[in-house]
């Protein structure tokens, strides 16, 4: 986590004042160890040191429940969204289904999808359901692609169905996707669409360039896995971040996130 | 004897190769400086964007799962 941070830093540096946008993929809260134990706090202030913009919800971020999720995303300084995820009640998404973000004048449209097995552990799942992928983005796309120069798909539904929305729907330009947690060599591409995955466990970061035209509109793209190897130093800032989190989890009296976060 | 050492050297030369392939070999002296990593993957490098073309660059990850330290 420190690393990509330092590896973050160092695209930051490299671009100067073009656009950048840092996007998760899902599956990114919860899971191992002190992440899971402090509920979500530690990588939810790590991804907030980083700089992420957006994050799509998968399976395993809702493990502590979609409510626990919620608390979380309130915290965040990034955007959590599914489109697809909704309340049995209501019909509505607990998420925000999707975020424009405007960068040195690009208007990013980026919509989030869950997978269809997503309420699987979580303990509030007979709250919620998670709706066809299909039909979702039928309801969404011309939505965001009006407010928007480009559509990037945040999606955690598997590389499959993302090559078949992306034959689907042509407003999509991007597709950053996971699931499969499968490295990808190079992007897939469908019509046109390039589909990005990587590997699990935070060990590579990818980089996704994409060239514009004067209307703001991709013409080209190129794509770059890069792998976090021990070449990178930790950024000292996250490293402070996950020693903290670390002492607090392995302190008897000080197990809260609160206490942690102190 | 010398069958069983050289087994045995055999089998730590391969822990010690798969550890190094994950990128979880032993840290070099740590810096502050970031460095860029090699690309790997084919495509990266065969695309070229015509000249003066704004870039966007887009930063992602997927199923991180909360892992602090994958190398840990």
């Amino acid at each position: 986590m420190a690393r990509r941070a330092n590896a973050l830093q160092s695209i930051r540096q490299g671009i100067d004042d073009a656009p950048l946008l840092v996007l998760d993929a899902g599956n990114a809260l919860l899971g191992y160890g002190t992440s899971y134990e402090q509920g979500g706090a530690l990588t939810r202030e790590a991804m907030d040191l980083m700089g992420y913009d957006a994050m799509a919800v998968g399976g395993v971020d809702l493990e502590l429940g979609v409510a626990h999720l919620r608390s979380v995303a309130d915290e965040a300084g990034f955007a959590v969204l599914s489109a697809n995820l909704v309340s049995r009640d209501t019909g509505l998404p607990p998420f925000s289904p999707y975020v424009i973000i405007q960068r040195a004048g690009v208007r990013v449209g980026i919509l989030g999808l869950t997978e269809d097995t997503a309420l699987d552990q979580a303990p509030d799942a007979e709250s919620y359901e998670v709706l066809a992928y299909d039909a979702t983005l039928a309801a969404y796309i011309d939505d965001v692609a009006s407010q928007s120069d480009l559509v990037v798909l945040l999606s955690h539904v598997g590389l499959q169905d993302d090559k078949l929305l992306a034959e689907t729907y042509d407003a999509i330009d991007v597709v950053i996707g996971g699931r499969n947690a499968r490295r990808l060599l190079a992007p897939e591409s469908v019509n046109g669409t390039p589909i990005v995955q990587l590997g699990a466990r935070g060990e590579d970061l990818g980089r996704l360039e994409i060239a514009l035209d004067g209307d703001n509109r991709p013409i080209a793209s190129r794509w770059q896995v890069i792998a976090l190897g021990p070449e990178f130093a930790d950024d000292p800032e996250v490293a402070s971040l996950v020693h903290r989190y670390r002492v607090a989890a392995q302190s008897p009296t000080s197990s809260t996130e609160a206490e942690a976060a102190d | 004897m010398l069958a069983s050492v050289r087994a045995f050297l055999a089998v730590w030369t391969l822990i010690v190769a798969a550890g190094m392939f994950r990128g979880c070999g032993p840290l070099p002296t740590p810096t502050t400086s970031p460095t860029v990593a090699p690309a790997i993957g084919a495509a990266p490098t065969a695309v070229a964007f015509p000249e003066g073309a704004p870039v966007l660059t887009i930063a992602h990850t997927n199923d991180v799962r909360g892992e602090v330290d994958p190398c840990g």
